[in-house]
């Protein structure tokens, strides 16, 4: 709101109204302000938000929150099993999607020191083909595990599965149930299906995801087994506007209720950049000689 | 004084009434309070040196308390019965008493070639269609961790691992655990072929419910063999019909007492009620049998009088036969077994209760309702039936070849003493049940096709942190496995060492020549990321400074297990080195360790038992010669009993380790009973043969009828369902029979040629000290001379009017006289004239000791007399190593004679100087 730069004259209790006609425009554009930033979901009309579907929800949350290209992240990796003990490791990751939809992902241990150089890569294309491939620096060599997604279970010991870590929006069929309200804010929730295609690969029957109304993120995702019990719960923390409607979370917790066995993974640090993410980061044989990476 | 207090039954049968009534009452109410208890844990020793290592392994990688589910199907591998498979891997994982189920569906794959790795568990999901199945299936047989483990060789047979919570996390009992895992089974059983399932919830519920039907009928089996035996033995109902009255007070008052102090029934309790029935019966049978002796001599108000003849007689036997019996068990009382512990407490008191109860309660009723007629003592008073046969038998032995069968019986005893080495010991509690039982089969199902359903640790300790992140540390985990390897007896071994072999083999594609531990530390640490903590959590801890080998094994013989592991115990530590520690524990080995404990606790045992008989029968006999004699008889039974244990191979568990115990205790019941008649026969005769035919004549009734109602009685055992107790049935039945041998004919043998001089002697020679002192025939001696002197003699007892010595008879015996009065009498014709009166401290009979001549004058007791007899033959042969004392007493024989011949001389002096003088003064 603009300020009208007048004149006024002297003080007198005729000014008083102006001063109040202004601060009250002050405050109201402030609270304006403030609510566009948090609920620019929520459009002025209630309604707007019924007739949403669950692919739709879940376009809104891939838009605003997976797409972007050129990720990297520091990492604290806490593993914890049922009494208690814990398992500490530092990990890079490195994220690049391509032009053409492809996605590729990378981890590199860092800490302990014993698995330093270990580096995990997947890369899924856009026929939804995943491959990924692992290398030990102790062996020498990099092995693939697998050309489906869905066969890795408890990568590299954690409670993540590869399929909860590469996923695209077109994997699954979505269906939007009764909204919740949780800690006073409201949420989606919305059911995602493995495609026909994609069962029998898949290690889920579905997943049940519970989505902020406000900044359409995802903070907590319920998995169900392929028997359709419920086992596993990812929830994130500590959530922070990184842009415009792009939001992220600092803390992931993933735990599996059956084995009573969490992952914590904790990001250090952020760096949306492409020089962080080159390409050639993804090719092993450049890795092995690469100092960024550790050997 | 004695008497009276044996008597207190019988004088005071109100009292003695209203008391027993009274315990009953108060023991009845402890009944409701009695549990069951068949926790295999009681088998070990609290004390037992790998129990905190146990706990503290026990907590780091899971318990060893495991359930096997076995399931078995032709067409395992198909679609529906992957399904039902996973229905059932789901199911059991629901169940609250289930801590985690390891099985197809969470042990993982590891599979390499061309460059893939797969790591996978071998089936996440029920796969669809024959191609997912097939790669499952040969994911599943290609593991070398799963293969006769998990699955089996041929693949139709799958096992799914199931860890419980302990009953008391849950609070539930094994019973409740083993039904809901019976009951979860249940759906399943049409789909497969073959499912079940074998752990220790159910060892303990199968043996709970076992022992619940053999005391529903091993009880009043006992109890109708025991009535059916005596009644043929004693043919009186009244006879049969008491010790089932003492007997079922004795149980209750035990049962009772059990029930207050909380002590549980358990495999070893739960035969008490045979026990008491069948050892109770023993005495009452002694007591019935002499109770109709006295019927068979009263000649009025017979049951008075016959009672008090029974007590008068066995009182003192009864009281230390019941005392030894307890001993035998209690023996027992301080072992480190707690089964065994509490069967030694309880059967001790069973046996005191019974003893209080037949001192009280016999007399009582005996002295009210007691038979007036005897069946089994006729006028004739020959025996009849069976003891007659064993008398026969006897005399005929003893007259022909009493050498002979001392000399057998002496080889038969080396001979099964030399099998005794060869005794095996088990305590494991598979081996109480039959091989035909449900169980046991299941057991052997599962070893033949997968593993045993045993299991034990090996654990390796370091001295830090990311020990076992090193490969020389991991070799040597293979190390050890391959000296089990070795031994041959263990079914399998898993480690780490095995997980990073098979995780090196594939990621060098699967290559066998790579099935070995990972050569670098930063290798090992990069493969151990592809296995998640669970994977690895029961075979290396947190910080890898621990790790372990899980051995499954289903060795049932706790000596062959003890001498593996003993073997291990001592080359583990040469593999290792120093700075590493090595604890090999599991709950069975503790168990089976404990059955090592069985035998030194037997031998303690025997050896507590053995000195108090012989203490006790020393004291008796005041001689430490009549203390080793009366062992023979009741160690004879114990070495034939475990000398055809360790030749049938039956082996020594916590049911036979009662055997040798109870058997002595019950042998020497029968060795009492003789030497105490034989001793008291003696003082009425110097014959002794005919006093050991007596005897034997007198005790053959009651010994057969107790020996042979023990043995039937203990036979009712083998119907049981748990071989220790068959077993221990069969061996106390085959006992008794020895033990009967062995009083019926060694033991009177033995008598016969040796003689024992009575704590009664001892005692009776006590009160008539003043009169030994001052007796002319002791005069001069030092006091140990005189002991010497009397020891040699036998202490004889005369009723008023009996004959002493007859006139012309021919004896080598001198008489003392202790008490009591006896005239010499000369015979000429009708007429009788007496020479002298003797009194206490005067001998007779000195001319006959000197000489071998027939006596020149009858003696007759005028009152009851107590003399000491001194045989010349036994003197002669007893001091012929004491020629002074020999000397002093042929000194002052020859004074007596000599004062005898002065007075003598004296009288004819005397009269011939009356009979000059009578004519004129």
């Amino acid at each position: 709101m603009q300020h009208k730069k007048e004149r006024l004259p002297e003080w007198s209790w005729i000014k008083v109204p102006f001063f109040l006609i202004f601060f009250w425009s002050l405050a109201a554009s402030i609270c304006a302000g403030q609510m566009s930033e948090q609920t620019d979901g929520q459009l002025s009309e209630d309604g707007e938000y019924h007739r949403l579907t669950g692919a739709d929800i879940m376009t809104q949350v891939f838009e605003r929150h997976k797409l972007f290209p050129y990720v990297y992240e520091e990492q604290t990796m806490i593993l914890t099993d049922n009494v208690g003990n814990r398992d500490v490791r530092q990990v890079r990751r490195f994220s690049r999607v391509e032009s053409d939809g492809t996605m590729k992902y990378l981890l590199v241990f860092d800490d302990p020191v014993e698995v330093r150089g270990v580096a995990i890569r997947f890369v899924r294309y856009n026929t939804g083909i995943v491959e990924n491939q692992i290398y030990l620096p102790a062996l020498g060599k990099e092995v693939s595990s697998g050309q489906s997604k869905g066969q890795v279970r408890q990568l590299l010991g954690t409670d993540f599965a590869l399929e909860d870590l590469v996923e695209s929006l077109d994997d699954f069929k979505y269906v939007r149930l009764q909204d919740q309200t949780i800690g006073k804010i409201a949420h989606f929730v919305v059911e995602a299906f493995p495609l026909e295609k994609d069962r029998g690969f898949s290690g889920y029957n579905k997943r049940r995801l519970f989505i902020r109304q406000d900044n359409f993120f995802i903070v907590r995702t319920d998995y169900f087994d392929l028997g359709n019990r419920f086992f596993k719960q990812l929830t994130c923390h500590d959530l922070k506007r990184v842009d415009k409607k792009m939001w992220r979370a600092n803390m992931l917790l993933m735990e599996d209720k059956r084995q009573q066995h969490t992952t914590l993974i904790k990001i250090d640090q952020r760096v949306f950049s492409r020089d962080y993410v080159p390409p050639e980061i993804f090719n092993f044989n450049k890795m092995k000689t690469n100092k960024n990476i550790g050997n | 004084m004695f008497t009276r207090f044996l008597m207190l039954g019988a004088n005071h049968r109100l009292l003695t009434l209203l008391f027993l009534v009274l315990i009953t009452c108060i023991a009845g109410l402890g009944l409701p309070r009695l549990k069951m208890d068949t926790d295999v844990y009681s088998l070990i020793p609290q004390s037992h040196p790998d129990k905190k290592a146990y706990d503290q392994i026990v907590q780091e990688f899971g318990s060893d308390n495991r359930s096997i589910v076995y399931v078995k199907d032709e067409n395992l591998w198909s679609e529906d019965k992957l399904a039902a498979l996973e229905r059932l891997h789901f199911a059991l994982g629901s169940l609250d008493a289930v801590k985690q189920v390891d099985d197809l569906f969470t042990l993982r794959s590891i599979r390499g070639a061309k460059g893939n790795i797969e790591s996978k568990p071998i089936l996440e999901h029920g796969p669809k269609g024959v191609a997912a199945i097939e790669q499952a299936r040969s994911d599943a047989l290609y593991n070398p961790l799963l293969q006769n483990n998990i699955i089996s060789r041929d693949g139709t047979a799958t096992a799914l691992v199931v860890s419980l919570y302990a009953p008391y996390e849950k609070n539930k009992s094994d019973s409740q655990i083993n039904n809901t895992l019976e009951e979860t089974l249940e759906p399943f059983r049409p789909i497969f072929q073959d499912v079940f399932q074998v752990g220790e919830s159910r060892i303990n519920a199968e043996l709970r419910s076992v022992l619940h039907k053999d005391l529903k009928l091993l009880a009043p089996l006992s109890v109708l063999v025991l009535v059916a035996a005596i009644l043929f033995f004693l043919r009186s109902g009244f006879a049969a019909l008491v010790p089932l009255v003492t007997s079922g007070l004795s149980i209750l008052w035990t049962f009772g007492i059990m029930g207050w102090i909380n002590s549980p029934i358990n495999i070893l309790t739960a035969m008490l009620p045979s026990l008491v029935v069948v050892i109770g019966s023993t005495e009452d049978t002694h007591m019935i049998s002499c109770y109709f002796q006295g019927v068979f001599q009263a000649q009025k108000d017979h049951r008075t009088f016959a009672t008090r003849f029974m007590m008068k007689h066995l009182g003192v036997p009864l009281i230390l036969t019941v005392l030894t019996t307890a001993l035998g068990f209690a023996s027992n009382v301080f072992n480190s077994i707690g089964i065994i512990r509490d069967f030694a407490l309880m059967s001790t008191i069973a046996i005191l209760a019974n003893g209080l109860i037949t001192w009280l309660f016999v007399p009582l009723i005996l002295s009210v309702f007691g038979p007036t007629h005897s069946g089994i003592f006729k006028a004739n008073k020959h025996l009849v039936g069976l003891p007659a046969v064993f008398v026969k038998m006897f005399v005929h032995v003893k007259r022909r070849f009493p050498r002979a069968v001392l000399v057998a019986t002496a080889l038969l005893c080396v001979f099964f003493a030399y099998q005794f080495s060869r005794l095996l010991v088990t305590n494991d509690p598979l081996s109480y049940f039959r091989k035909d039982q449900p169980l046991i089969v299941d057991t052997q199902t599962i070893h033949e096709n997968l593993a045993g359903m045993k299991l034990f640790f090996i654990s390796l300790t370091a001295d830090r942190e990311k020990a076992f992140l090193e490969p020389e540390m991991l070799k040597k985990l293979a190390a050890i496995q391959n000296f089990l390897d070795k031994q041959e007896v263990f079914d399998t071994s898993l480690s780490l060492a095995d997980h990073l072999s098979l995780v090196n083999q594939e990621f060098h594609g699967g290559e066998k020549d790579y099935y070995k531990v990972p050569d670098r530390k930063k290798l090992v640490a990069q493969y151990l990321l592809f296995f998640h903590r669970r994977d690895l959590k029961n075979y290396v801890n947190h910080d890898f400074s621990r790790a372990c080998i899980v051995v499954r094994h289903n060795i049932s013989d706790s000596s062959s297990l003890n001498r593996y592991i003993r073997e291990l115990r001592e080359v583990a530590p040469g593999i290792v080195g120093p700075g590493t520690r090595v604890d090999i524990v599991g709950e069975n080995l503790m168990i089976n360790e404990a059955a090592e404990g069985l035998i030194k606790a037997q031998i303690k045992s025997l050896g507590i038992l053995l000195a108090a008989i012989f203490i006790i029968t020393s004291i008796m006999f005041t001689s430490f010669k009549g203390g080793i004699i009366s062992l023979i008889p009741s160690l004879i039974p114990a070495i034939l009993m475990f000398g055809i244990m360790g030749f049938l191979k039956i082996p020594l568990n916590p049911g036979t380790a009662m055997v040798a115990v109870i058997s002595i205790g019950i042998a020497i019941d029968g060795t009492l009973h003789l030497f105490s008649r034989y001793n008291e026969l003696c003082r009425r005769t110097s014959d002794y043969d005919a006093a050991v035919l007596e005897t034997v004549h007198q005790e053959a009734t009651p010994m057969v009828t107790t020996s042979l109602a023990l043995a039937l009685g203990f036979g009712t055992l083998l119907f049981s369902n748990f071989t220790i107790i068959a077993q221990f049935g069969a061996l106390a039945a085959a006992t008794m029979v020895f033990a009967l041998f062995a009083n019926l004919l060694i033991t009177p043998i033995i008598m016969s040629r040796v003689r024992l001089v009575g704590l009664y002697q001892i005692l009776a020679l006590k009160t008539h000290k003043e009169v030994l002192e001052k007796s002319p025939l002791l005069q001069g001696m030092s006091n140990y001379q005189k002991r010497k002197a009397i020891l040699i003699s036998e202490l004889n007892e005369f009723d008023k009017g009996q004959l002493l010595l007859e006139k012309g008879t021919l004896g080598r015996s001198m008489y003392l006289i202790l008490s009591g009065r006896v005239d010499v009498i000369r015979k000429k014709g009708d007429e009788e004239r007496r020479v002298a009166r003797l009194g206490p401290g005067q001998i007779f009979g000195e001319i006959g000791f000197v000489k071998e001549i027939e006596r020149t004058a009858d003696v007759r007791a005028i009152t009851p007399v107590e003399v000491l007899r001194f045989d010349y033959k036994k003197l002669e042969q007893d001091l012929k190593f004491f020629p002074f004392i020999v000397a002093k007493l042929n000194f002052n024989i020859s004074r007596v004679l000599g004062e005898r011949l002065a007075n003598a001389n004296e009288a004819i002096d005397t009269q011939a100087f009356l009979a000059e003088k009578e004519p004129g003064e």
